[in-house]
């Protein structure tokens, strides 16, 4: 882009709400900055769009996948092509008129954008970690049918049909708390009350500041509790702090079930174990992050990385989960490449024994 | 884009009937490889199918996951028909995926925490 292009979009962007009330001091290099984070981020999405679509529609056509992954793919392309149109949708609640308003809040995205974009990308994010996985762990399952068919039945247990429902629960407990975070993020809701656990005089601000009239939009202030949920700085941070420490707690509680139930205990085996104990790790580092982003009043960094550590605590929960889980289909593979295997196994010799395993893989293929 | 994507799964449709013998089938059916209206070819699709076939108004992927079926079970060579087991190759192109979706997420909270967002519009 040449001075010319520079000094037309820094013109579009001074008629801007946000810079008129905000950024009414900013130089064209710090305008350069900004565009270029705005741009890139726009450009990754293309980028991701491309390398999604193209490689599904070869994917497909050469017959590389099962026909449930053809459909799965296909809809994590919808997905995907559905945050562009949120994002977009995004921006463009930045600059509304009435933002000009004197009375109404600095210009801000909307905070229910901001939620829906990160709870789309978290969704597409989590479909690509699971579908993947699936793939990986059907074709582990299938190279050993024998041991395949004896995980299957231990996961199969009561006891652990509890603990994959309560991973469950928790990974439902983690995207939750996340949204709630993507609202604080999208109200600016970090930069008040900067202290932990205390929020001012009391472990919460006092009851008339959390359901404040001043968000209710209707004459009978039927919609208080839902417009102060969503939109009063002060209730939801303390909401995303009380869906933290419930969501840290049950994680913890999950960590610790197998560790002290002795019939649990006796049957996890360690691969599971370990998956649970990313989970309870990840969620530590994860409080002690948002901790700290809220005390040092969110400098970029540490907001950043929290924001990293949802995403990061949200797939080991995932990954979790998955390892508890063995689809009929797989199962069914399974158990015909296991009869197979034995059929050849009764009716070779012990020198034709090599070209068994030979052809078990082939049909694996 | 959600258009391109539904273009995208009309696509897959039409290509076992290319690859497939045409003596073997009992549907005259001519594909339309780069058809832009995927209504009309759906419509088309439709008319093709043999007796009871479901009617416009059921669902698209009802009768997408049907055809699907029977492109499974007549007989077809092995090329047009679809794996039991998906490649390898997908699932690391899906994780690889996932791990840019990860990337822009990390970018995208910056972006919005530099204020970069309202850049860029008309």
């Amino acid at each position: 882009m040449n001075q010319a292009d520079w000094d037309s979009e820094f013109a579009k962007y001074r008629a801007s709400p946000e810079f008129v009330r905000l950024n009414s001091r900013m130089s064209l290099d710090e305008f350069k900055k900004i565009y270029w984070m705005e741009w890139t981020h726009r450009l990754w999405g293309r980028v991701i769009g491309v390398t999604f679509l193209v490689p599904t529609i070869y994917f497909i056509a050469k017959r590389r996948v099962a026909s449930h992954m053809a459909w799965k793919i296909s809809g994590i392309c919808g997905l995907i092509g559905f945050q562009g149109m949120i994002g977009w949708w995004m921006v463009k609640s930045g600059l509304k008129d009435d933002l000009f308003d004197p009375r109404s809040n600095p210009p801000r995205v909307s905070q229910y954008r901001l939620a829906a974009h990160l709870g789309i990308a978290f969704l597409a994010y989590s479909a690509m970690i699971v579908t993947g996985l699936s793939i990986l762990r059907e074709h582990a399952l299938l190279k050993d049918p024998k041991a395949a068919l004896s995980l299957i039945e231990k996961i199969s247990l009561p006891h652990m049909r509890r603990f994959r429902l309560a991973a469950t629960i928790v990974t439902g407990l983690i995207f939750t708390t996340a949204m709630s975070g993507a609202l604080v993020a999208g109200l600016d809701a970090g930069m008040i009350y900067n202290e932990f656990p205390w929020m001012g005089l009391g472990l919460t601000p006092p009851k008339a500041e959390l359901w404040n009239a001043h968000y209710s939009q209707k004459q009978d202030q039927s919609d208080l509790w839902w417009r102060n949920m969503l939109e009063n700085p002060s209730l939801v941070q303390l909401d995303h702090r009380m869906l933290a420490m419930t969501t840290f707690t049950s994680i913890v509680a999950l960590a610790l079930w197998p560790r002290f139930s002795g019939p649990l205990k006796a049957i996890m085996p360690r691969k599971q174990m370990k998956s649970v104990n990313a989970v309870v790790h990840m969620a530590t580092l994860q409080v002690v992050l948002g901790i700290s982003t809220l005390i040092y009043m969110v400098p970029t960094w540490l907001g950043a990385a929290h924001q990293a550590g949802a995403l990061a605590l949200l797939t080991t929960a995932v990954v979790l989960g998955s390892r508890f889980r063995v689809p009929p289909r797989t199962v069914q593979l399974i158990q015909s490449a296991l009869k197979r295997q034995q059929q050849r196994v009764s009716s070779v010799t012990p020198a034709s024994l090599k070209h068994s395993t030979g052809s078990v893989q082939q049909v694996v293929r | 884009m959600a258009a391109f994507c539904r273009s995208a799964l009309v696509l897959r449709h039409f290509l076992p009937r290319i690859t497939a013998d045409a003596a073997k089938s009992t549907r005259a059916f001519t594909p339309k490889l780069f058809s832009t209206s995927t209504k009309a070819a759906f419509s088309q699709f439709a008319r093709t199918r043999s007796a009871g076939a479901p009617s416009i108004t059921t669902s698209v992927f009802e009768r997408a996951e049907s055809t699907a079926e029977d492109v499974k079970s007549s007989a077809k060579p092995k090329s047009s028909s679809f794996p039991k087991t998906s490649h390898k190759s997908v699932a690391y192109w899906l994780l690889g995926s996932a791990a840019s979706v990860y990337g822009i997420v990390i970018f995208g909270g910056l972006t919005r925490l530099t204020e970069s967002g309202y850049v860029g519009q008309h």
